[in-house]
């Protein structure tokens, strides 16, 4: 094969391949069932009033329980009602439940987690992600002539 | 996601496990399938750029949910596959197809508050596949990166053992 035709073929498939994805994007996106988002709450709060409604957030204060909605700028706090389970400050909380018009939210269903675990989480993740990159590149080369990827150790 | 450790760890194990018997596996073979472990989450690029801010920009409705999905995944292994040597590109296309189907299917295990999970044959279908709501753990929780750890030190310890 003529690599310099491999190599302009190739251009032409992952630019296609990135349209089809960026297509998937916007028809996601666009998809009217979507699950909202933490921002759909934030920004579009009466629209949710008196439905279902899914979400992580963060305890920002105990007794009663309020938690702020993770993944939004807007800072969206609700008060957890027919919640009783011990939390503190920072504990991340998943929430299903009806959503109330006086910003708060019956629960129907909750999962909880530690500030600290989401802490190793990022931290363990980071760290898995170096790892691999690293045996990527102890395993691949960049053959920068032909822009691709070789194993080591043949040519 | 369970965290990344445990995604590429439980990948490790079920090749490295596979190469005792199946010579094609080699090295860097194992290690691309590792790689297509983390091709569902390149989602992740949302914690930087969310969806809200990239809407504006574009004036119509977006999401980076399709990257944690089926369809968007093959598309991320299929250029991926595209930027090694062509001799390769079609082992390495199914080991990171191997890798991402193991994500995929482990996020599904997680304990969500809903009695279903989430739509990851997307653009197949919209159904949140609820057989597979096995709520089993926590992508924060500790053991997972543990129980992966301590099983893939045993197959790498019996894996250099058979090669002396």
């Amino acid at each position: 094969m003529h690599i310099g035709d491999d190599l302009s073929r190739r251009a032409v498939v992952v630019v296609l391949l990135v349209a089809l994805q960026a297509g998937l994007l916007l028809d996601y996106g666009a998809y009217e069932d979507r699950q909202p988002t933490a921002e759909d709450y934030a920004t579009d709060y009466e629209t949710y009033v008196g439905q279902t409604v899914t979400f992580d957030a963060t305890v920002v204060s105990t007794d009663p329980t309020v938690v702020v909605l993770d993944g939004t700028d807007e800072r969206l706090e609700l008060t957890l009602r027919n919640f009783d389970r011990d939390v503190q400050r920072g504990t991340a909380v998943d929430i299903t439940g009806t959503l109330q018009a006086n910003h708060s939210v019956s629960v129907q269903g909750s999962v909880l987690s530690p500030s600290t675990n989401r802490t190793y989480m990022y931290g363990i993740s980071f760290a898995a992600l170096l790892f691999v990159v690293a045996l990527c590149l102890r395993d691949w080369r960049l053959d920068t002539d032909r822009l691709v990827f070789r194993k080591r150790g043949e040519d | 996601m369970p965290d990344f450790l445990t995604h590429v760890l439980a990948v490790y194990v079920v090749l490295q496990v596979s190469a005792w018997r199946i010579d094609w596996l080699t090295r860097p073979r194992i290690v691309t399938g590792m790689a297509g472990a983390l091709i569902p989450d390149l989602v992740k690029i949302k914690l930087f750029v969310p969806a809200y801010r990239v809407e504006p920009l574009l004036g119509v409705p977006f999401s980076w949910e399709p990257l944690h999905r089926l369809g968007g995944a093959l598309l991320t292994a299929l250029v991926l596959s595209l930027l090694v040597e062509a001799s390769e590109r079609r082992g390495v296309f199914l080991l990171l197809v191997g890798g991402l189907l193991s994500h995929l299917l482990l996020d599904a295990f997680l304990l969500r508050p809903v009695p279903y999970t989430y739509d990851l044959l997307y653009p197949l279908t919209h159904w949140r596949a609820p057989i597979f709501d096995l709520d089993l753990y926590l992508s924060s929780d500790y053991w997972p990166s543990m129980v992966t750890g301590t099983v893939a030190l045993l197959v790498f310890g019996v894996t250099r053992r058979r090669k002396q």
